[in-house]
């Protein structure tokens, strides 16, 4: 049921005025049905896939707020990013879009919608001034308030992009000020003398996450790519695990949109379901192609939506294409999954892909394809064990397979293999549930609205944790996402896991609770105490007070 | 009700669109005034909205009473700065003098509005701020509707909404923060 059957609901109840104006579409991949016109018509494919360059070093500069623990031993880095409203072309055949984006502050024209992309070392610590340039006196959706979320990383509380300034805790800033952000990369562990080398990630993103506003701001643009290397994901593919590096490691941010007849980003503000957009955009371009050459690449797929499910698929003439899994949230897999013929990822998900494009001859034409129903904020159709996935569906990239090139070798049979949960750390493990319902309207948690001048729970830190995460039903689907640790899926509606999310082979930092679905995880919060959020990454639920405070002490 | 046709005022953007949606064909006041809503009670003001229905036993009590903690953590910025107004859920049965009397058991006296009017304008008005829902069984039951609030900034196209439940504190804290 939605609310193209509340419409038809209506009509045989003889109608009312409010639908009136509210076009009616027939094609179920047509854009949801609610307030907002569709966007303009645009010509796929004819515009190149946008790669946003790398963050660039400044000088190193006085950062009184960031502290670095003693295990950081080397020298950080120091970055400065600007987060300003720019006009880019999502389109050639659409006007310039206003859009609020970050830019690397050594770059003076940022042509692109989405910020550059972090790359951060093991161990290496690195600072981020984040500038707000946003104008102080905007007017429409989005607020020009900030505070950053590395999404992914283990990181002080301070430096993590807590929601809301708390007394004593300044948090926010504003149009016209900065924020120093302290990135130690060190092992979670490092603390207890317990750095585990296992527990790394692959591929992040940072965010805005302010309080209320986070759905209109990460739709305005506020995203960029955060990925981590080491000695084994080396990003060079002649060295460590040498997988497909440099221009064959492509991040594709998966994002959709809806646009008024000016070429503007359009909102409903009023729709606090969860917005849907219907335009298909990677790394802030509508429907662009890239041309590849015939060897492995890698993909980074982020689900950079604020409400929208991907179920993606790689096509070759109507053909369902396979590929090999190598890493999710949680960094790369202990092994890869091989022949995996769909990532299905929910809001703020990523999992990495190497397709083989030496098997196609040159010339041959491929997409990746958004394959899963959803026709409103709730998810998608079907279950999260059976969503439902269509015959065809919204074509995001077009791959023209293009001429030879040296290739990396094959992906080895393992990858960043790390240690299951034991049963005795289960039986050691302090328990707690966490129900997320939808009662008169409105989010709560555990029966409750969520404030976060005080914690829901308080966590000693290295504790065993095992959170059991319960859906409250209503047919909502709910992707939780916890700060500070990566979780390990210990059980799914009481049964092992899939193994994309199977303690021992993945971990997560997104848990995607399908109708009804109760899953439990296990986590250890290391190295930082202080107030850290869990909350659902629909974005405009978390907007809605889906969200709660957790304290490690 | 003599609902002549109003001309709205030009917006642009969206401001344009929450004057569209709020619209100007007037309801009625708890003194039985005519009130064009979006110029007279939404328009370059910081609001509170929300939806009860007078008779109700499940949450509008609650968020009533808990607008009434906000009005007066507010102290004199209320009516000033913020103001609120509460739409009927029960357009057929809901009259002036009910909110009349609804009213002053809230201790009300200024800066706060309940409306009644036509069931197809406050039925439309709902759905169009958010205060409904996708499963139609629920949107039916007008129970569901009276535990959030939107909160907006009118000048500055700014909106969000939250539940009535929250403290009071952290209400007033999230209309600063749309005030801001
Ligand atoms: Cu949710």
């Amino acid at each position: 049921m939605n609310r193209r059957d509340l419409l038809r609901l209506s009509l045989v109840g003889g109608g009312l005025a409010w639908t009136q104006r509210r076009p009616l579409f027939a094609n179920p991949l047509a854009p949801p049905f609610d307030d907002l016109p569709p966007s303009p018509a645009t010509t796929p494919f004819v515009t190149t896939l946008p790669l946003p360059p790398v963050l660039t070093p400044v000088a190193p500069f006085s950062a009184p707020d960031v502290t670095f623990p003693p295990q950081a031993v080397n020298p950080p880095t120091y970055y400065k990013i600007i987060s300003e409203e720019r006009f880019v072309s999502l389109h050639p055949e659409l006007p310039l879009t206003r859009v609020w984006g970050y830019r690397d502050a050594n770059v003076a024209n940022w042509p692109f919608a989405v910020g550059p992309t972090i790359v951060g070392r093991a161990q290496h610590p690195i600072v981020v001034r984040h500038e707000n340039q946003l104008p102080a006196n905007h007017v429409g959706f989005g607020v020009p308030e900030e505070t950053v979320h590395f999404h992914g990383g283990h990181v002080e509380a301070r430096s993590d992009g807590f929601p809301e300034d708390l007394p004593n805790y300044d948090v926010v800033f504003g149009s016209g000020q900065h924020y120093d952000y302290g990135y130690a990369l060190l092992d979670p562990g490092f603390s207890h003398g317990a750095a585990d080398p296992t527990d790394r990630p692959a591929t992040m993103w940072y965010h805005d996450h302010v309080l209320d506003f986070t759905a209109q701001n990460v739709y305005s643009g506020l995203v960029g790519f955060f990925l981590f290397e080491d000695e084994l994901d080396t990003l060079d593919e002649t060295t460590g695990l040498r997988l497909p590096s440099g221009e064959f490691d492509v991040p594709l941010a998966l994002q959709d949109k809806r646009l008024d007849a000016q070429g503007q980003l359009a909102y409903d503000v009023f729709e606090h379901n969860g917005f849907l957009g219907d335009k298909w955009l990677v790394n802030g371009a509508i429907q662009p192609f890239l041309v590849v050459k015939r060897r492995k690449y890698r993909f980074r797929l982020l689900n950079g939506c604020n409400a929208r499910f991907l179920g993606m698929r790689l096509i070759k003439q109507g053909v369902v294409q396979r590929f090999d899994l190598i890493a999710t949230e949680g960094g790369l897999l202990s092994q890869p999954l091989r022949n995996r013929d769909l990532v299905f990822l929910s809001p703020a998900q990523r999992e990495d892909i190497v397709v083989d494009f030496a098997q196609y001859p040159a010339g041959t034409v491929l997409f990746l394809e958004n394959r899963l129903r959803q026709d409103d904020g709730r998810g998608p159709s079907g279950t999260f064990t059976q969503p439902e996935i269509q015959d065809r569906g919204a074509k995001f990239l077009k791959i023209v397979v293009g001429g030879d090139a040296a290739d990396s070798p094959p992906i080895p049979n393992v990858l960043r293999p790390f240690a299951a949960i034991t049963q005795a750390q289960i039986n050691g493990a302090t328990r707690r549930t966490f129900e997320f319902k939808r009662r008169n309207g409105v989010w709560v948690i555990n029966g409750q609205p969520v404030d976060l001048t005080q914690p829901m729970a308080s966590v000693p830190e290295n504790g065993l944790e095992i959170w059991r995460l319960k859906n409250g039903g209503g047919g909502w689907w709910h992707p939780v996402h916890i700060h500070l640790e990566f979780m390990h899926v210990l059980t799914r509606n009481g049964q092992t896991p899939a193994p994309d999310e199977r303690d021992g082979i993945a971990k997560r930092d997104v848990i995607t609770l399908g109708p009804n679905d109760e899953v439990e995880v296990f986590f250890q919060f290391r190295d930082f105490r202080g107030r850290w959020v869990m909350h659902c990454h629909t974005l405009e639920h978390e907007d809605a007070f889906m969200m709660m405070r957790f304290d490690v002490v | 009700m003599a609902a002549a046709p109003v001309e709205l005022p030009a917006l642009e953007g969206e401001r344009a669109r929450t004057a569209e949606l709020v619209g100007d064909a007037p309801l009625v006041d708890q003194t039985g005034r005519e009130r064009r809503v979006f110029t007279e009670l939404v328009r370059d003001r910081v609001v509170v909205i929300s939806f009860v229905y007078t008779r109700c036993q499940g949450s509008c009590p609650g968020t009533t009473a808990k607008l009434a903690r906000v009005r007066d953590l507010l102290g004199e910025r209320f009516g000033r700065d913020v103001t609120f107004v509460t739409f009927t859920l029960d357009p057929e049965r809901a009259t002036p003098a009910d909110f009349a009397e609804y009213a002053r058991a809230h201790g009300v006296t200024h800066g706060w509005t309940f409306l009644t009017g036509g069931k197809e304008r406050l039925d439309k008005l709902r759905r169009d701020l958010g205060f409904y829902d996708l499963d139609p069984v629920l949107d039916a039951d007008r129970t569901q509707h009276a535990a959030m609030l939107a909160i907006g900034n009118e000048p500055r196209g700014r909106w969000m909404h939250l539940p009535a439940a929250l403290p009071a504190d952290a209400i007033v804290r999230a209309i600063e923060r749309v005030a801001r």
